[in-house]
C-alpha cells in the first residue's frame, strides 16, 4: 500500500516536471510581454522577468484601440460560424446516421475530403466568388468560408452521437403522435446535447483560429479578425517581440477561458469526433 | 413552433441567400448614386504604419474632405508585403480601390497588367513633370505613357553607432575593405558590427543591388563578376559571424530595432528610419554614405501614387493627388514619414539641406539608381532574393549561386 | 459499405412510415445545398484554372486553355520534387514524434494519480491556441541570437554555438516541425488515452497472474487491442499534417530559399508572389488528389474497425 502511495507520488512530480517543460513556451510568451525592449536582447536571456512593465499592454491596448476591433470581429466571427456550422450539420448528421439515404457512403467520404482541402486551394476561387457578391471584406464571407471545415468536421462529429441512441426511438415516437421532424426536435436533440455543446465549442475554435481565410478575404480593418491582426503586427512590429508577444497573449485568453469552462466538453469532442465514424 | 424546424433552416439558407443579393444590391446603389454627382466615395490604399506617418496622411484627406464636402476617402491601411497580392485579388474581383500607393519597382508590372489608368493627358495638364528626378519619374512611366505620379523617395545608407566606433577606435567606413574592417572590429561576443536585410522580399533585393553597382555589376550583367563580389562580401560577414545569419529573417524594421538597441554597430538602412531613430534610438548613432568599391552608389526607394483602371472617379482621384502634391501638404507628410521629396523643387527645402544627417540621403538623390528594369522585374527580385539566401546560408558559394540566379534572370529580361 | 446502418434506418422507417424516404432528405438538403455552392463549385473552379493560362496579366482579359502544360511545367519543375519532399519529411517526422511523445504521456496519465485531470487539460492548451500565436511564439525561442532554445542547449552543453534555426537551410524545416510536433502531442495523446482507457482492466490481471512483465503486458495487449485507434490516428495525423500552411507560413514563409517549403506553401508562392495563379492552381490538384486517396484509406479502415 505504501509502495502505491509512493508511486503515485512519483507520477505526481513527473507528471508536473512534464507540464512544466510542455508550458514553457506559454510561460515565455507572457514573460517576453512584460519584459521592457532594453532587456529583450539580453544574452544570455533572464528567465524571470526583470523590470517588469506593462508598456507594451498599454501600446498595444490602450493607446492604440485596434486590437480591441481585432477581438470583437474575432467574437462575431466564430459566433457565427458556430451558430450556422450548428443549424446546418445537425439535420444532416442525424440524416446520415439515422435515416434512409441514397449515397452515404460517397457523402461521408466527401465530408472526409472536404475537411482534408488545404485552406488554400480554396482562397483564389471563394475570393473571386464573393467578390462578384460583395461578400469579401464580410462577416457572412468569412463565416461561410469557416464553414468549409467546419461543417464535415460537425456532421463527423455529431454522427456518433446520433447513431449510439437506441434505434427504436423514433419508433416509440411515432406512436406517440410524432412525425418524423417533431420526434427529431423533442425526441433526439436533448438527447445529444452534450454533442451539440462538444461542436459548438470547436466550431467557435475553428473561427477563432482561422487565418488563411481572413488573410485572402479582407483587406480594411472592418472586419479582420484577431489572428490577422497579430499578423499585421507580426510585419509592423518585426522583432519587437515585447509587443508581439502582449498581443500573442491577449488573443490567447479567450481561448483559455472558453477552455478552462467548457473542457469537458473539448475532450469529449476529440476522441467522439475523430475516433468513431 | 417545433414544427417548423426544417423550414427554419430552409429559412436560414434563403435569407443568407437574400443577405448576399442585397449586399450586392447596395453596392450598386451606391454607385449609382455617385454617378448622380452626390456623395462620392473614394477608396484610398497605402501601407505607412507608422504613427507619425498615418497622422499626417489623415490630415490631407481631412483636408481635402473639407474643401471637398462631397468627396469621402476611405482610407485602408495594407501591410507592405500584402499590397502587390491585394491589389491583384482585388482586380480579379473587381473590387479596386481608386487611389493606390505602390512601391516603385513594381509599378511597371501593374502598369503592363492593364491595373492602372493612362493617366498621361492628366499629367500634361498639370504640367509639373519636370520638375521631378527622373529615377522616380521613370518608375512610373510604362511604354511611353505615364501611369501614376512619385510620392517621396528615399536611398540607402551606412548607419553606426558613434559610440562603438569611437571605443574600438575605428572611422566610419568609407571603402569596402574599411567596412570589411570595420565589422570585424566592432564584433564582439554582444554585438554584430554589421547588419543588413537579406528578407526574402524586395527589401532583401533592395539592399542588395547598391552593392552590386558598387562592385561594377547591374541586374542587365548578373552574372559576372561584380556580383559575385557583391555576394562574396556578405558571404565574408556572414560566415565570420560579423553579420548575423538571422538577416534573413529580419525586414529593414528589424535591423534598427538591433541597431538602436546597441545590438550591431553599423547597418545599412533607409532615410525613413531617422525620425524613429530619433524619436526612439538609445544609442548615440550617425550615418554616411554607403562605402565604394569599383565605384560608388546606392539605390533609389519610394513610392507612387496611382490611379486604378477600373476607378469610376479617375478624376476625383487626380485631383486628390494634385491635392496632396501641394508643397505644405507634401513636405508635412515627407518630413513625418522620413522621405525625400522626389522632386529638385521641393528638395531644396532648408529642412532637407540644413539638416546634416538627412544630407546625406538628399545628396545622393542625383545619383541613386532606380529599379527599372520593366514589367518582369518581380520576377528577377525573386532570383535575386533566392541568391542572397542561399549564400548568406551558406547552402551554395557566391559563384554557384550567382551563376544559377543568372541563369533565371536572363531569359526574363529577353523577354 | 454501411450494411448496418441502412439495416438499421429501415427499420426506423418500418415502424411509423407517414412520410415517403424524400422526407428524409430534407434534412440533408441545406448542407449539400451549402457544400455545393461554397466547396464543389470552388474545387471545380480551380480545376478549370489549372487547363488554363491565367496570370497577372491576363486575369481580366482573354484566358486561354492550355491542357495539361500546368501540371507539365509543374513536373519539370525541381522546386515541386523539393516541396514534396519537404511535406513529406514534415508528416512522416512530425507524426512520428507526436505519436511517441504522445503515446509515453497518455501511458503515464492512464495511472491514476492526483490532479490528473487539470494536468491533461492543461496539455491540450497547447493544441488549441491559435496557430499563429504558435508559430509566433516558437519564432522568437528559436531566434538564433537571442532565443531562449538556444540558451537551454548551450547550458546543457549541447551545442556550443548557437543555431540558426530558421535561418539555416538545415535546421528552418527542422524547427518548423518542432512546433508542428508540440502542437499535436496533445490530440495524440487525449485519443490514445481514451484509447487505452476502454481496455479491459480482467486482460492485465490475467497477464500479471500469467506473470508477464509490463513490456511485454504492452506489446502483446496493449498493442494488438489499440490497433484500430492507432491506425486511424496515424491516418488522421497524415491528413492534418499535410496541409499545415499557416505554422510555416509564419514561422519561415518556406524559407531560406526553398529548405521549409512544403506543398501548400509551394502553391502559395506560385499563386501570390509569381501571380501564376494556373501554375498554383495544378499544384492545389495535384494535392487534392493525394489527399482524396488518403481519405478513402481512412474510410476503409475505420469501417473495417466498424465493423469488428
Amino acid at each position: 500500500m505504501a509502495d502505491s502511495k509512493w508511486k503515485k507520488a512519483g507520477i505526481t512530480v513527473l507528471a508536473t516536471l512534464i507540464i512544466i517543460v510542455f508550458l514553457f513556451p506559454v510561460y515565455w510568451m507572457v514573460k517576453t510581454s512584460v519584459t521592457p525592449i532594453t532587456e529583450l536582447y539580453n544574452n544570455p536571456p533572464h528567465l524571470l522577468p526583470v523590470k517588469a512593465t506593462f508598456d507594451s499592454y498599454i501600446n498595444n491596448f490602450v493607446r492604440n484601440q485596434d486590437m480591441i476591433g481585432y477581438i470583437g470581429n474575432s467574437v462575431v466571427i466564430s459566433l457565427g460560424t458556430m451558430l450556422m456550422t450548428v443549424v446546418l450539420a445537425v439535420p444532416a448528421a442525424y440524416a446520415l446516421s439515422r435515416l434512409k439515404i441514397k449515397g452515404k457512403a460517397i457523402i461521408m467520404i466527401l465530408l472526409l475530403s472536404i475537411q482534408m482541402l488545404p485552406g488554400i486551394m480554396m482562397a483564389m476561387p471563394l475570393y473571386i466568388m464573393f467578390s462578384k457578391v460583395g461578400l469579401t471584406d464580410n462577416y457572412i464571407g468569412l463565416i461561410l468560408a469557416n464553414l468549409i471545415h467546419a461543417l464535415p468536421f460537425a456532421v463527423i462529429t455529431l454522427r456518433p452521437f446520433f447513431l449510439s441512441l437506441p434505434s427504436g426511438l423514433e419508433e416509440a415516437a411515432s406512436i406517440d403522435g410524432c412525425n418524423k421532424f417533431t420526434s427529431f426536435t423533442r425526441i433526439i436533440l436533448p438527447l445529444i446535447t452534450p454533442g451539440l455543446l462538444t461542436v459548438a465549442v470547436f466550431c467557435f475554435l475553428f473561427g477563432w483560429g482561422d487565418f488563411i481565410f481572413a488573410l485572402t478575404l479582407t483587406t480594411g480593418d472592418a472586419v479582420r479578425p484577431l489572428t490577422l491582426g497579430l499578423y499585421r503586427f507580426i510585419g509592423q512590429y518585426g522583432t519587437e517581440w515585447n509587443n508581439l508577444m502582449a498581443v500573442a497573449t491577449l488573443a490567447a485568453l479567450p481561448i483559455i477561458i472558453i477552455f478552462v469552462s467548457m473542457q469537458k466538453y473539448v475532450v469529449g469532442g476529440i476522441t467522439a469526433g475523430s475516433m468513431k465514424d | 413552433m417545433k414544427k417548423s424546424w426544417p423550414k427554419l433552416i430552409l429559412a436560414t439558407v434563403i435569407m443568407s441567400l437574400v443577405l448576399t443579393a442585397c449586399g450586392s444590391a447596395e453596392n450598386s446603389n451606391e454607385q449609382g448614386n455617385a454617378a448622380k454627382g452626390d456623395k462620392v466615395t473614394i477608396q484610398w490604399w497605402d501601407s505607412m504604419t507608422s504613427e507619425a506617418t498615418q497622422g499626417a496622411l489623415t490630415k490631407i484627406i481631412a483636408d481635402y474632405e473639407t474643401a471637398n464636402p462631397n468627396v469621402k476617402i476611405e482610407r485602408t491601411f495594407i501591410s507592405f508585403a500584402d499590397i502587390k497580392n491585394k491589389l491583384l485579388l482585388s482586380s480579379a474581383g473587381n473590387q479596386m480601390p481608386d487611389i493606390v500607393w505602390l512601391d516603385n519597382p513594381d509599378h511597371q508590372a501593374f502598369a503592363a497588367a492593364g491595373i492602372l489608368a493612362d493617366i498621361t493627358e492628366e499629367v500634361k495638364a498639370w504640367g509639373q513633370a519636370d520638375k521631378y528626378f527622373e529615377g522616380p519619374w521613370s518608375s512610373t512611366m510604362y511604354e511611353g505613357k505615364n501611369y501614376g505620379v512619385p510620392i517621396g523617395s528615399n536611398n540607402l545608407a551606412l548607419y553606426y553607432n558613434v559610440d562603438m566606433l569611437k571605443a574600438a577606435n575605428v572611422a566610419p567606413p568609407k571603402t569596402w575593405d574599411e567596412l570589411k574592417e570595420a565589422a570585424k572590429k566592432l564584433t564582439t561576443k554582444d554585438v554584430y558590427g554589421f547588419s543588413m536585410t537579406a528578407v526574402k522580399t524586395e527589401e532583401g533585393t533592395f539592399q542588395f543591388l547598391p552593392l552590386m553597382y558598387q562592385a561594377g555589376s547591374d541586374v542587365t550583367s548578373f552574372d559576372s563578376a561584380g556580383t559575385v563580389e557583391a555576394a562574396s562580401l556578405l558571404q565574408y560577414m556572414a560566415s565570420n559571424n560579423y553579420m548575423s545569419k538571422e538577416v534573413l529573417n529580419q525586414k529593414q524594421s528589424d535591423t534598427v530595432v538591433q541597431f538602436s538597441t546597441g545590438k550591431t554597430a553599423m547597418m545599412i538602412n533607409g532615410t525613413w528610419q531617422i525620425p524613429l531613430l530619433r524619436k526612439e534610438g538609445k544609442v548615440n548613432w550617425d550615418v554616411v554614405q554607403l562605402p565604394v568599391n569599383k565605384q560608388g552608389g546606392t539605390i533609389l526607394g519610394g513610392e507612387n501614387w496611382a490611379i486604378t483602371d477600373a476607378s469610376k472617379h479617375k478624376d476625383i482621384a487626380f485631383d486628390i493627388i494634385k491635392f496632396a502634391n501641394e508643397p505644405d501638404n507634401l513636405k508635412s507628410f515627407l518630413q513625418a514619414a522620413g522621405r525625400l521629396p522626389s522632386r529638385a523643387d521641393y528638395l531644396e527645402d532648408p529642412f532637407w539641406q540644413d539638416d546634416k544627417q538627412l544630407k546625406v540621403f538628399a545628396d545622393s538623390m542625383e545619383v541613386a539608381k532606380a529599379r527599372a528594369y520593366g514589367p518582369n522585374y518581380p520576377k528577377i527580385s525573386d532570383s535575386i532574393q533566392i541568391m542572397l539566401q542561399q549564400v548568406i546560408s551558406g547552402s551554395k558559394s557566391p559563384e554557384d549561386a550567382v551563376k544559377e540566379a543568372g541563369a533565371k534572370i536572363q531569359p526574363i529580361l529577353a523577354q | 459499405m454501411k450494411a448496418q446502418n441502412v439495416q438499421k434506418g429501415s427499420k426506423t422507417n418500418r415502424g411509423g412510415i407517414r412520410f415517403s424516404d424524400w422526407n428524409n432528405y430534407l434534412f440533408l438538403l441545406p448542407a449539400l445545398v451549402f457544400m455545393a455552392i461554397f466547396i464543389i463549385y470552388p474545387i471545380f473552379y480551380n480545376a478549370v484554372l489549372s487547363f488554363k493560362d491565367v496570370n497577372v496579366y491576363n486575369l481580366n482579359g482573354k484566358q486561354n486553355f492550355v491542357g495539361f502544360d500546368n501540371y507539365i511545367k509543374t513536373f519539370k519543375d525541381q522546386v515541386f520534387y523539393i516541396a514534396a519532399k519537404n511535406s513529406v519529411i514534415f508528416t512522416v517526422v512530425s507524426i512520428f514524434f507526436q505519436f511517441v511523445i504522445g503515446f509515453a504521456l497518455a501511458l503515464l496519465f492512464n495511472s491514476k494519480f492526483p490532479g490528473r485531470n487539470l494536468f491533461r487539460s492543461l496539455m491540450l492548451l497547447a493544441w488549441m491556441l491559435p496557430v499563429v500565436i504558435t508559430g509566433t511564439v516558437f519564432q522568437w525561442m528559436m531566434s538564433g541570437d537571442y532565443g531562449v532554445i538556444n540558451y537551454f542547449l548551450q547550458s546543457i552543453g549541447l551545442i556550443d554555438q548557437p543555431i540558426n534555426w530558421l535561418s539555416e537551410g538545415n535546421t528552418a524545416l527542422l524547427g518548423t516541425i518542432i512546433a508542428n510536433i508540440w502542437i499535436g502531442i496533445p490530440f495524440n495523446m487525449i485519443i490514445l488515452l481514451s484509447g487505452l482507457q476502454t481496455l479491459p482492466e480482467q486482460l492485465y490481471e490475467a497477464a500479471k497472474l500469467d506473470g508477464a512483465n509490463r513490456l511485454l503486458q504492452f506489446k502483446h495487449i496493449t498493442l494488438p487491442l489499440m490497433r484500430p485507434t492507432i491506425l486511424v490516428l496515424l491516418m488522421l495525423g497524415i491528413i492534418n499534417t499535410f496541409k499545415v500552411f499557416d505554422l510555416i507560413f509564419i514561422m519561415t514563409a518556406g524559407g531560406p530559399v526553398t529548405s521549409s517549403t512544403v506543398l501548400p506553401i509551394y502553391a502559395y508562392q506560385l499563386s501570390f508572389s509569381m501571380f501564376d495563379f494556373s501554375h498554383g492552381a495544378s499544384v492545389s490538384m495535384i494535392m487534392f488528389v493525394l489527399l482524396i486517396l488518403v481519405a478513402i484509406v481512412y474510410l476503409k479502415m475505420s469501417n473495417k474497425e466498424e465493423a469488428h
